[in-house]
């Protein structure tokens, strides 16, 4: 900068002439700390303004700031005094350089209430930036007042420095690029423009910047190496980052920023999860050193004071850790660092206890910074310790929630535990929505740690939290518990989860057993849920008083299994013990119950449910099964007053009771026979109120499919409407109303076997279909009923079985159904044969088909059918006798109908013989018509044998004849071969060639035979298809009588010409078409 | 103790629906009746059809036969009673008990059993009663007596013992009773069952029966009377194990074992001495009945016994090892 300055050797001095003739040398080596002696010196000599600035630039390189700036004034008041003013804009940017340099160390705020790290007497490097500011207009007000014009490198770069100090990037881009304008290899200007651009994450185009600082200036202080190894690191460089910054410790040993990166590299290289033990204690020992040691250089700088915070916090050193939190904060030059040190700091009074200051750190942290994930966390631990679960709520939510969501599995699994856990004021269908929230947040904290997991493979982020979270025991129990009503296969995964984690803890809860058995239970796996009860039972042994609790209902739940999978015995002896141990455990006290009336001892059943009622009367399950047992032993009225009882005075919402009592209301109106107009009038209400009461319980519980079931049922029967009032009044609307409420009902049915799986279900929607004359249909779901829930031991559904097989066969006209019909009848009264409704059904069938056979077309049954029939229905008649002079003195059905009948079947069957006759009149004419025909055709075949024979006979003429003519040629050949035989050889071998071309001409021509051949086959399987076509016409034409083929035919037409309209029309049309002729295809599957 | 038991032999041409009784005639023939209406005799080493009746336009119910294996009787769904001579292929008797026109108060048969004599049979009725008809061929039907058991339930099976001086005879309520022949008394009743007991079968020496009722038990009772005409002291074993009704019972004739079918779709074969299932053989469908071959086992084996269930078909089980 001074061509004064002359560099001697290895040491540097600078001449300064003292009235033009004493020349004294400042040696700039050794420097006096006290500048006073050369600034008399420099007064002295009235120097230029490059000596002073010279001067104090060399006592600020040394570190005497205070001197250097001394210095400058000094040049300004000797400038001032000089009246050479104009040349002082050197000496303002160096004042100016100074103060930032002051402001570097200044605090950027004060903390007033700091604890440990007390700062007084300090300027904030607000004063200071305003200072350098104001030093920067002085000088360039005395530039411009020296008319040296505003500019110039100097000012420029200082005003850049003084912008990008006060982070005014744009404007100090702007000053650095004004520099680079003039000088390309300004350093100063290279290194704040790369600073800006790293600022700005452009780490690429900062690194060439930097690297071309470092290529002008090796040397050079602050050492761009340290920007190089950021912009690497940015760039996901590590390895090279670390080298740069190695380097540029070599370079500069006392420099903090190397060793502040490097210390934080080597604590970061610590976590690596793939080194050894020794490797990462050895690297967090170098990091640790590394940082302190830039902290001891600058104890200045937030960014080391934060690095060694967080050692000392977690050395658990809290009040050396306040104190470097409170610095950065109050040193930190960027939002990251001030959060940071923020938290660090909430984070030190947090563990100290100090919540409310620690709320107010948290609080400062996430203002300025909402997604800072330990900031959120750390502010939702305060807000749960004070007890404000909605706020912490909601600051988690704010972190996970877009826009910017953050994702942090910590955070997730946190809030869904607060989500999970029930809070005042939260209505149960909030809470219901707050627990699918829960459940959607565990999904997602597990399947984020699940993608980690396979991500580790490859990085090495840090995965110790991960497997932290995923071995959390009380998480996946917790998932556990708000899966258990919604899919018991979750809970089952996550129990196992969590009993692997015990199991691995070696200390298994036997609570996780049990309930890991009760899953395993409801699932069905009796062997594996009693294996776990007992082991949970033998765990809860060993644990003492505190097991001995535990073991009550692991007992139970055992003594459950034994029953369920049929040993009695087992079950028995096991709720005996229980019921020693605890005699009012009414629970064990219902199942003892429930086992003997199971074997039908409902008496002593009675007696123990009378047992448990006196101890806990208020107990509304015990109630609900003593309701239960009342309505199964056909105690109608005693459950009806005990229903309503348990509604009146103990709880009116109580929904197995309502449905109870809606049932019993339902039933009693149904069995009510009363046809007297008060009775009807009764009939009806007692439909209301059971309407009323499946309304109240589905009010309370929309999900109560029993309700739901209940309802539909009465609403299929319509009960409230005609159906209540008694026997239906015959009016027009009267089926299509009986219609519409079955179809509303089957609707509800459909819902309802979704989560009822009950063969009531499937009963009641064959009745709906029954009602809806939908016969195939309610045999499907009656025979679903019978085969998959009742084993076809339920003699009711084999009843409704044979009603709906003879309602098919009455309505197809199909002996076939009919006899279907029957056999059901007799399996129901198999089952039980003391109904005698089912024999008077029986006779009835029987009667029924033959009646059916007499009303069909000889064609359309068969001599054999009819014959078994008149005999099954001359049987009916003596069974209708019987059942007419049974002398019982209740029958189930009327004997006098059952004589009636016999009367009927006795006036039908005289007609049997005539359809007997028409029958076989018929069949023999049947016959004797395929016997003509079998015999036309026989004829037939033998004309066109003869036809055959004849052209077979003239084929073999013609063959004679051909081979007459060949022998001749073969003779006249064999006479020319004989001549041939004396030519030469070079005719013969012209021969030949001919004949191999005659081979080749043979091979083509077969080629060629091939296809034709091909075609012809083909053409053969068309006309085959065609003849065969023609057949099945016959075929019909034959008996045309039988509707059913028949009509089966129509909708195939239909569909065929649908398929010509289509190919026609084309375009949107073709839907149109479609759909019908789906609807009509499933028309036709109904009808047949 | 476990014993195995092989399928030895299946019927050729099986019934065209549901079996609902077989038997096992000293002939080593197998009788079935069915719901299709159908009776048959089979071979028992070849699995043939011998004889068979045409079908009755209703099902079969029950079946017994002599134990000189002469004789089939067979009681169709409705109380048409059949006596079938199994050597001469003719039926010597035909009754239809349902006929309410010319005796006083007919009751039809449910299940029917033959006398061991030969000489009557028994029918059980819907008003708790067992009624004895003869079974001579040419007054086969007639109404001999009344056994009155004073239960108006309906009588679901009833079975002569061995010696024929006595029938036992179990209701849809699950009561057993059991009637002296020559002084047509009732002297026992058993109330160990609370649900239909559906079938009952005696040990050869007449000293016990084992009851197989739909509470999903066998119950066996101690049946011997005191020569004061005490009875004897009942309910002496309970055999559980069957998941679902128990349909059928048979004693061995050895009276070691017996087996059962039931509405599980499994047989069981009992130890009655260690009082436990030593043997469970799956089937496809309900096994309506079940029987035992009257001859005793061959040393060394535990004996063969036929069942008829839900598909129609009979099969022959024998005990695994050697071939009896």
């Amino acid at each position: 900068m001074s061509e004064d300055v002359t560099y001697v050797g290895s040491g540097r001095s600078i001449d300064i002439e003292l009235g033009g003739q004493e020349v004294i040398t400042i040696d700039l080596d050794n420097l006096d700390p006290n500048p006073e002696d050369v600034l008399d010196l420099l007064k002295e000599g009235q120097c230029r303004v490059s000596v002073w600035t010279k001067l104090a630039g060399e006592y600020w390189r040394r570190g005497y700031l205070a001197a250097a700036e001394r210095i400058a004034h000094s040049a300004i008041e000797s400038l001032q005094a000089n009246g050479t003013t104009a040349s002082s804009p050197p000496i303002y940017a160096l004042l100016a350089n100074i103060q930032i340099a002051h402001a570097q160390k200044a605090p950027k705020l004060v903390l007033s209430e700091a604890r440990e790290d007390k700062l007084t007497n300090v300027r904030p490097k607000e004063e200071y930036y305003r200072e350098a500011a104001q030093y920067l207009n002085t000088g360039e007000r005395a530039a411009a007042e020296g008319g040296e014009g505003v500019g110039g490198t100097l000012a420029f770069l200082t005003r850049g420095i003084q912008q990008l100090a006060t982070r005014s990037m744009d404007d100090a881009m702007r000053s650095f690029e004004g520099v680079l304008a003039e000088k390309p290899t300004n350093v100063v200007a290279l290194l704040g423009k790369a600073r800006i651009l790293y600022a700005r994450r452009s780490y690429p185009q900062a690194l060439k910047l930097f690297q071309q600082v470092l290529q002008l200036n090796p040397h050079c202080i602050p050492d761009p190496r340290i920007g190089i190894g950021l912009c690497l690191w940015a760039m996901d460089y590590k390895s090279k980052a670390k080298a740069a910054w190695q380097r540029s410790l070599e370079v500069n040993p006392t420099d903090w920023p190397a060793q502040l990166l490097l210390g934080l590299e080597s604590i970061n290289a610590s976590k690596t999860e793939n080194l050894s033990e020794q490797d990462r204690a050895q690297a967090f020992l170098a990091g640790t050193k590394f940082i302190e040691k830039a902290f001891n250089a600058n104890q200045k700088s937030a960014a080391a004071a934060n690095a060694l915070c967080e050692l000392f916090l977690r050395k658990g050193s809290y009040k050396r850790a306040l104190k470097l939190a409170e610095r950065t904060i109050q040193f930190a030059d960027t939002l990251t660092l001030l959060t940071e040190g923020n938290l660090r700091a909430a984070r030190v009074l947090h563990a100290e206890g100090s919540l409310k200051e620690a709320t107010k750190y948290y609080t400062t942290a996430t203002d300025g910074q909402p997604k800072h994930v330990l900031g959120a966390i750390g502010m939702a631990q305060m807000q749960i310790q004070n007890d404000e679960i909605a706020a912490a709520i909601h600051t988690l939510d704010l972190l996970l929630q877009p826009p910017n969501p953050q994702r942090s599995v910590e955070a997730m699994v946190m809030l869904a535990s607060l989500r999970a856990h029930p809070r005042p004021g939260v209505s149960s269908s909030d809470y219901a929505q707050e627990k699918a929230k829960a459940r959607e947040l565990f999904d997602r904290a597990i399947k984020t740690l699940e993608q980690d997991d396979s991500r580790t493979s490859n990085g090495h982020i840090p995965q110790h939290t991960a497997s932290y979270i995923n071995d959390d025991l009380d998480m996946h129990i917790e998932i556990a518990r708000l899966w258990q009503e919604e899919s018991l296969d979750r809970t089952t995964r996550a129990l196992k989860e969590a009993l692997r984690l015990s199991e691995a803890n070696e200390q298994v809860d036997p609570r996780l057993l049990n309930n890991m058995g009760a899953l395993q239970h409801m699932e069905g796996n009796l062997a594996e849920a009693r294996a776990l009860y007992e082991e949970s039972l033998t765990k809860a042994a060993s644990l003492g008083p505190d097991g001995e609790g535990m073991s009550t209902s692991m007992l139970y739940n055992l003594a459950r299994v034994y029953e369920d999978s049929g040993d009695i015995t087992m079950a028995k002896e096991a709720y005996d013990k229980l019921l020693a141990r605890h005699p009012e455990y009414v629970d064990a006290k219902v199942r003892q119950a429930q086992m003997l009336a199971d074997l039908n001892q409902s008496n002593e059943a009675h007696d123990l449910l009378k047992q448990a009622m006196a101890s806990q009367n208020n107990n509304l399950n015990l109630r609900a099964f003593y309701t239960y047992f009342l309505i199964q032993s056909n105690f109608p009225k005693p459950a009806k007053d005990f229903v309503f009882a348990t509604l009146k005075d103990h709880d009116k919402h109580d929904v197995y009771s309502l449905c109870a009592a809606g049932w019993i209301q339902y039933h009693q109106s149904r069995e009510s026979r009363d046809p007297s107009p008060k009775g009807l009038e009764e009939r009806r209400r007692g439909f209301q109120r059971s309407a009323e009461f499946y309304d109240k319980a589905l009010l309370l519980d929309p999900l109560c499919a029993f309700a739901a079931q209940g309802l539909a049922i009465v609403t299929a029967e319509d009960a409230l409407g005609s159906f209540g009032g008694g026997p239906a009044t015959s009016g027009g609307d009267d089926p299509q109303k009986r219609m519409r409420n079955a179809r509303d009902a089957l609707d509800i049915f459909a819902k309802i076997r979704e989560s009822l799986n009950d063969g009531s279900v499937y009963l009641n929607m064959g009745h709906c279909y029954y009602a809806r004359d939908e016969f195939d249909r309610a045999i499907e779901s009656y025979e679903t009923a019978s085969v998959r829930f009742y084993s076809g031991h339920n003699v009711s559904v084999l009843l409704c079985l044979c009603r709906t097989w003879y309602a098919k066969a009455s309505k197809d006209q199909s002996f076939v159904a009919m006899s279907t019909a029957l056999k059901y009848a007799q399996k129901a009264l198999h089952l039980q044969p003391s109904d005698k409704a089912i024999l008077y059904n029986i006779a009835m069938v029987q009667q029924k088909a033959a009646e059916l056979l007499f009303g069909l077309s000889p064609s359309k049954r068969t001599l054999k059918d009819l014959e078994w029939a008149i005999l099954q229905a001359g049987h009916a008649q003596r069974l209708f006798a019987s059942l007419a002079a049974d002398s019982g003195s209740v029958v189930p059905y009327s004997r006098d109908i059952a004589d009636q009948r016999r009367k009927y079947g006795e006036s039908m069957l005289r007609r049997g013989d005539e359809h007997l006759a028409t029958q076989k009149e018929f069949e023999a004419e049947a016959q004797a018509k395929l016997v003509a025909a079998r015999l036309r055709r026989q004829m037939e075949k033998e004309k066109l044998e003869a036809i055959e024979q004849e052209r077979v006979e003239e084929h073999r003429r013609q063959a004679e004849k051909l081979a007459e003519e060949r022998r001749k040629a073969r003779e006249q050949a064999q006479e020319w071969t004989r001549e041939v035989q004396m030519e030469s050889d070079e005719e013969r071998e012209r021969k030949s060639k001919r004949a191999a071309r005659k081979v080749k001409v043979e091979g083509e021509s077969g080629d060629e035979g091939a296809e034709p051949k091909k075609k012809k086959r083909s053409g053969g399987k068309l006309k085959k298809a065609i003849d065969q076509d023609v057949d099945n016409e016959q075929l019909f034409s034959d008996d045309e009588v039988d509707s059913k083929p028949a009509k089966k035919r129509v909708p195939k037409k239909r569909v065929v010409r649908d398929d010509e309209d289509q190919d026609a029309v084309g375009g949107p049309r073709k839907k149109q078409y479609k759909s019908k002729e789906i609807l009509s295809d499933t028309d036709d599957e109904e009808m047949s | 103790m476990s014993l195995a038991f092989v399928n030895a032999l299946e019927c050729k041409e099986p019934h065209s629906d549901e079996i609902w009784a077989v038997a096992w005639t000293a002939n080593n023939t197998a009788v079935s009746a069915s719901a299709d209406g159908t009776v048959k005799q089979w071979d028992s080493t070849s699995g043939q059809v011998s004889i068979s009746r045409p079908p009755h336009n209703l099902a079969i119910v029950s079946l017994s036969v002599s134990p000189d294996g002469k004789f089939a009787l067979y009681n169709g769904l409705d109380g048409t009673t059949w006596l079938w001579n199994l050597q001469a292929d003719t039926v010597v008797g035909r009754h239809e008990s349902y006929d309410r026109s010319t005796v006083q108060g007919a009751e039809p048969s449910w299940s029917v059993s033959l006398n061991p004599n030969g000489t009557t049979y028994a029918g059980t009725s819907s008003s708790g009663n067992v009624n004895i008809y003869s079974a001579n061929p040419d007054s086969f039907g007639t109404r001999q007596a009344v056994l009155t058991s004073g239960r108006s339930r309906h009588g679901m099976d009833c079975v002569h013992s061995p010696d024929g001086t006595r029938v036992a005879l179990s209701n849809e309520a699950g009561q057993v009773f059991i009637f002296d022949l020559e002084s047509q008394a009732l002297t026992s009743t058993y109330s160990s069952h609370a649900m239909c007991v559906r079938s009952l079968a005696w040990s050869s020496d007449g000293q016990l029966l084992l009851t197989a009722s739909d509470d999903k038990r066998l119950i066996l009772h101690d049946v011997r009377s005191t020569p004061s005409g005490k009875p004897g002291s009942g309910a002496v074993a309970t055999l559980t194990g069957h998941s679902s009704w128990v349909l059928s019972t048979s004693i061995s004739p050895d009276g070691r074992l017996a087996a059962s079918g039931s509405a599980d779709k499994t047989i069981k074969v009992w130890d009655l001495s260690a009082r436990a299932a030593v043997s469970t053989l799956q089937e496809s469908g309900e096994v309506w009945s079940v029987a035992w071959s009257p001859k005793p086992p061959a040393p060394g084996t535990a004996g063969a016994f036929i069942t008829g269930g839900q598909d129609g078909h009979v099969r022959w089980w024998r005990s695994a090892g050697t071939g009896a």
